[in-house]
């Protein structure tokens, strides 16, 4: 332990050191979120895929009336509605659940009794029914769905009700916001995601050849495994290093993004971590395939370098990606980029997901797992 | 040079803490090692010299844990081993033939992370003054000279207190002086009765400090014994060294045949009767004008060994 821990520390004090390392580690993700910050920063982001649910307590005639009505404007393309899971027992425990985290933008709760009380029957307590919007304050996407679910209970009271006679007074909605804060979203919030992930990419894809195969060049490595210390050992001490290293350097760019931008990216959310971690894992994996491929270090750099733009560029790390033709969109679909983007993104309540959360965490597990299997076969430290 | 350096008594004879039978590696078809066996004692020097390619590096790879032999057998510090892995490298101390370390860490942290590799080390400070270097601990490694990093590598070799100490051409790059502050060193160690597996260019280190010395070439050790035994095994020569203009070295030749050798405008000739041979060739040169410049009379080295075995000099 005392070797890994001290292996860890001399590569982060390097990585402080080395001219290149301390520009394209500590310096290039920053001025990247600056410039576009500084450019795009005050920038809306494009139109978003709105997710709804409507979660019926009441399960009388007018609540599934309504209900309808909901999922007809839904098929019109402006949303889509997503049902509430057979097994939930409490679905507005559910309801609030999601939409806090990200995965459905609003959701419009019907509560026990709406039927009656719009009919006009007697009730033991004399305040109306009042329907509930669940949304998150500050995500242009989740406001936007809370208006069109309010919308349409309005338009459910005006033709509806009005035709069948059943309207006694307007449908009180409620709207309750169940996270965030209230206001607009800046193109800002959308790319500093993607620049934490790409800056754990470059992380990866470069340093790891940098240990491995510039070490064993340089034969550092060879002086170090003529003393006691193992493979293992210097590996471990390298990925302490990359990861006390990346949590600095993630923080230093959040911390840009929310002081000079005003960017609010909740990065401690639970889902948000995994998908961090995730990315840090499929960066090393990448790092240890491109190492275990290449024989000289200026191998290794051609390959990261082959392989950095095309998959940054192809993994929505900076836009989005709805408009890639065909071919382009296969290669998007196997990056592991564009679902840490995307899941990350989602996580935060920034974009919606093209792809379903269960292929976003697979893809990535998926990469870690091949390049941890070919780079076990094929990668050497040493000579023999 | 006859003596030691310094001459001491060794007090360890006989224990011997490395013994390597019919070591042997190929690569391919090229027999790298072709069955090498030498012991190395405590309390000794144990100089493998070879040129370029004899199979040198391969060997000492092969004994600091580096590389695996194809087959052979290794017994260090009393067992027989398979492979040399950590319980094995914790008593041993490696100088690489290249001082690689970090550039961009400094002096003094390159010691305590080597220092962090074992369970116990000496102080840092501690050895920086044994090699020289205690100005430059704050200095970064890329900054220091050949020689510097050199030392440095000396001083992580002994970071652990080595019982068995690998030195691949510990003086290469250093100044005369220093040079000799190194032999100074190997030569405490010795007295500590560490064991020392020296491999060297400098055929006056080898003599200086070795008390046995193997010649290897393309795998085999051709000749081994004492630094005075080879010598004086070599026979009772005399040699003169001197420089001529290269066109006037076949006449020579031809007066002194199969005793003159060429090396440039470099003349070294053997030969059995000095005052005879000597008068010879000043006659020779008087009669044709030619100058013998700096000419000298020596006694035969371990170079002369060498080359006499190998056909090459030892740094060819």
């Amino acid at each position: 332990m005392k070797a890994v821990l001290a292996l860890g520390l001399s590569f982060i004090r390097v990585s402080l050191r080395e001219r290149s390392s301390l520009f394209w580690f500590w310096i290039f993700p920053l001025l990247l979120l600056g410039f576009l910050g500084a450019v795009f920063g005050r920038v809306e982001k494009g139109k978003m895929d709105l997710r709804v649910t409507v979660v019926d307590l009441d399960r009388d005639f007018l609540s599934q009336a309504l209900g309808a009505v909901v999922r007809e404007i839904g098929e019109s393309g402006l949303f889509q509605v997503v049902e509430v899971p057979e097994s939930q027992g409490d679905p507005r425990k559910w309801a609030e659940r999601e939409v806090r985290e990200g995965r459905i933008h609003a959701a419009l709760v019907i509560p026990r009794g709406f039927s009656l009380d719009l009919q006009g029957f007697p009730r033991a307590k004399a305040d109306p029914v009042r329907l509930e919007v669940l949304y998150r304050r500050g995500e242009a996407g989740s406001s936007t769905a809370a208006s069109i679910l309010s919308e349409a209970v309005e338009e459910f009271g005006r033709s509806f009700l009005a035709e069948t006679g059943f309207l006694r007074r307007k449908i009180p909605v409620e709207k309750e916001f169940v996270g965030g804060e209230e206001r607009a979203i800046a193109y800002v919030e959308f790319i500093l995601p993607g620049i934490i992930l790409m800056a754990l990419f470059v992380n990866g894809i470069f340093h790891v050849p940098s240990a491995v195969v510039l070490a064993k060049e340089t034969k550092i490595l060879r002086r170090y495994f003529a003393t006691p210390l193992s493979g293992s050992e210097y590996l471990a001490g390298f990925a302490l290093a990359l990861v006390w290293m990346s949590a600095f350097q993630i923080a230093a760019i959040w911390a840009l993004g929310r002081f000079a931008f005003g960017a609010r990216v909740p990065l401690l959310r639970p889902e948000a971590l995994l998908y961090l971690l995730l990315a840090f894992g499929v960066s090393l994996g990448f790092g240890f395939l491109i190492s275990s491929f290449s024989r000289t270090f200026a191998v290794a750099a051609a390959l990261s370098n082959l392989l950095n733009l095309p998959l940054q560029f192809l993994g929505g790390l900076y836009f989005p990606l709805a408009s890639l033709p065909v071919p382009l969109r296969v290669v998007m679909a196997i990056n592991p980029l564009t679902h840490l983007a995307q899941g990350l993104r989602a996580s935060l309540g920034l974009e919606t997901p093209s792809f379903p959360a269960w292929a976003n965490l697979l893809v990535p597990l998926f990469w870690i797992f091949l390049s941890a299997f070919l780079s076990g076969r094929r990668l050497r430290l040493t000579e023999e | 040079m006859s003596e030691k350096w310094p001459l001491r008594a060794g007090v360890y004879c006989g224990v011997v803490l490395l013994r390597v039978r019919d070591l042997r590696k190929s690569y391919g078809p090229v027999r790298a090692v072709d069955g090498v066996s030498f012991s190395v004692e405590k309390g000794k020097v144990f100089a493998l010299l070879g040129p370029n390619g004899a199979g040198k590096t391969t060997t000492v790879e092969i004994l600091e844990g580096l590389r695996l032999p194809d087959s052979g057998e290794i017994e260090l510090f009393g067992e027989r081993v398979t492979r040399i892995g950590p319980r094995e490298k914790v008593r041993m101390g490696v100088l690489l033939q290249e001082a690689a370390f970090e550039p961009y860490l400094r002096v003094q942290e390159v010691l305590r992370l080597f220092s962090s590799f074992f369970p116990k080390a000496r102080p840092p400070g501690e050895l920086l003054t044994l090699v020289g270097l205690s100005d430059k601990a704050r200095a970064l490694v890329k900054t220091l000279s050949g020689g510097q990093k050199r030392r440095l590598a000396l001083a992580v070799a002994l970071l652990n207190d080595p019982e068995l100490l690998f030195l691949d051409e510990p003086t290469t790059g250093l100044d005369p002086q220093a040079r000799r502050h190194v032999w100074d060193i190997i030569a405490e160690l010795r007295c500590q009765g560490k064991a020392v597996f020296l491999t060297t260019h400098y055929m006056e280190e080898a003599e200086a400090l070795a008390d046995w010395v193997a010649i290897l070439d393309h795998g085999r050790i051709i000749a081994e014994g004492t630094p005075q035994n080879l010598i004086r095994r070599f026979g009772a020569e005399t040699f003169l060294e001197f420089e001529i203009p290269k066109e006037t070295f076949p006449e020579l030749s031809q007066l002194f045949p199969g005793k003159a050798r060429q090396d440039g405008e470099r003349v070294t000739m053997a030969v059995q009767d000095l005052p005879n041979d000597l008068s010879s060739l000043l006659s020779w040169a008087a009669g044709k004008g030619v100058v013998l410049r700096n000419l000298l009379v020596r006694q035969p080295n371990l170079e002369d060994v060498f080359l006499s075995l190998t056909g090459r000099r030892l740094r060819d």
